[in-house]
């Protein structure tokens, strides 16, 4: 099978982040945090480490990188740490259920309410909206800093230096642009990044991170065991403590540290470059299929992702015909409603395409070979 | 040699403090942190850098700790 399917989980990981893993599992068995025997330290350090590269990757200090399980977990900490009564949040009409889901629970029983404002192609006109939606209550800009339905790169930068001039805190999804454009806390006015350390920062999945800058204190949500003053009934204050109870994914962080020497040494621009050359000549092939439609605006920055549908055919069953050609895409709703609904796509979403640095061009003709079967079947439907 | 421990919080504290340390030259171990040194759960250090040493090191890096003593390791 060939995995065009990244933009869910990056797979194949490269061989230095198996190997990696490998070793977790074998030497670094200890709980971190926890004991202070030789197997606990050893973790310990191993998990130090990778803060420490996250760190230095994004622009940020080391104890202010929260291990998490996934992007979706680290933004509920983030904007359910955050928001209190009475705020008001601005989100894009583009963002993922892992933003949109808990701030609409919030708006439901927290008093929160909201503006979804639209991500339009041009980027005046997206911080425009951003700057027309604030109001006196407006605490936070919550914004996916790329799709992960058609791709779209948001000017994370401007909307950044927008808050900071506004004075709101920047919760930043960053789930799709890690490890694919360069981030940094400082010079982007980001305040609270969250991200997926398994996709293109290629760790295990399970292994997610919210990082602060540490203007914003994070109000806990899970409370537990944090290796760290037991005696105090009340969750510790610092970072990453307080956002960390519990046994943390050890393997995954082990797994994170490989995956970012991996993207260093490869490069993001070179990782960018390759996968975005792959999504071009895709697009370029499936503009001569007759029944394809690509959904990509003029004006607009796109992250290595093409989205598409084939008429006749319902996206998951296009994919099950891809599927059995040997290609995995998803299909559907790509757990955006909202994303889907401003692209035009509902009520049954679109095929994504999201290759990975080990994507070749080879497999991408083959595939837009593919698509042109598939619009032959189903377009005399 | 002496060695001097200096108490943090957390481990990653302790764990940030040792790369500082160590990037500087100074030996650093991590340990649990001595009942004589600090109350609660926590991680130290044990160095043999000189305390004032450790405490500009840490105060240059923007780091707090507990406690700094003479080790008896």
């Amino acid at each position: 099978m060939v995995n065009f399917d990244n933009a869910a989980t990056t797979f194949p990981k490269p061989d230095s982040v198996r190997a990696a893993v490998a070793a977790a599992i074998t030497k670094y068995g200890g709980n971190p945090g926890r004991s202070g025997h030789d197997i606990s330290i050893a973790a310990a350090q191993e998990v130090y480490n990778a803060r420490k590269k996250a760190a230095d990757f994004f622009g940020a200090q080391p104890e202010n990188v929260v291990l998490t399980l996934n992007c979706t977990h680290a933004l509920n900490f983030a904007i359910k740490g955050i928001l209190r009564p009475g705020d008001h949040v601005i989100i894009s009409n583009m963002e993922h259920n892992s933003v949109f889901r808990p701030v609409y629970a919030l708006s439901k029983r927290g008093g929160v309410s909201y503006s979804i404002v639209s991500a339009a192609p041009e980027k005046d006109v997206l911080l425009r909206n951003i700057e027309k939606a604030v109001t006196p209550k407006t605490t936070a800009v919550i914004f996916t800093l790329g799709s992960n339905v058609t791709g779209q790169l948001m000017p994370y930068r401007e909307i950044g230096a927008l808050c900071r001039r506004r004075g709101l805190c920047f919760i930043a999804d960053g789930a799709q642009v890690c490890g694919v454009r360069d981030i940094d806390l400082t010079r982007d006015n980001i305040n609270i990044l969250c991200c997926a350390a398994h996709k293109g920062l290629y760790a295990a999945p399970g292994t997610g991170l919210l990082i602060s800058d540490g203007k914003y204190r994070i109000k806990p949500i899970i409370e537990g065991g944090t290796g760290s003053t037991s005696l105090d009934p009340e969750q510790p204050d610092f970072l990453p403590d307080a956002l960390e109870s519990g046994t943390i994914n050890t393997i995954g962080a082990i797994s994170l540290a490989a995956g970012l020497d991996f993207v260093n040494s490869v490069g993001k621009d070179r990782i960018y470059a390759h996968e975005k050359s792959l999504c071009d000549r895709l697009i370029a092939k499936l503009r001569r299929i007759d029944g394809v439609t690509v959904y990509r605006q003029e004006g607009a920055e796109y992250l290595p992702i093409v989205l598409f549908n084939i008429s006749g055919a319902l996206p998951e069953e296009a994919c099950r015909f891809f599927n059995d050609k040997g290609f995995a895409l998803r299909g559907g709703l790509h757990c955006s409603g909202l994303a889907h609904e401003a692209v035009g796509t509902l009520p049954d979403g679109a095929v994504r395409f999201a290759p990975s640095v080990f994507n070749t061009a080879a497999e991408t003709d083959r595939f837009a070979r593919a698509v042109s079967e598939a619009a032959k079947k189903y377009g005399t439907k | 040699m002496k060695r001097y421990t200096a108490a943090f919080p957390s481990v990653t504290l302790a764990s940030k403090a040792k790369y500082i340390l160590e990037t500087q030259g100074y030996e650093a171990k991590l340990i649990r942190t001595p009942k004589t040194l600090a109350s609660g759960c926590g991680y130290s250090v044990v160095t043999d850098a000189q305390p004032q040493v450790i405490a500009e090191l840490l105060e240059s890096y923007g780091m707090n700790y507990k406690a700094i003593s003479v080790s008896n390791e």
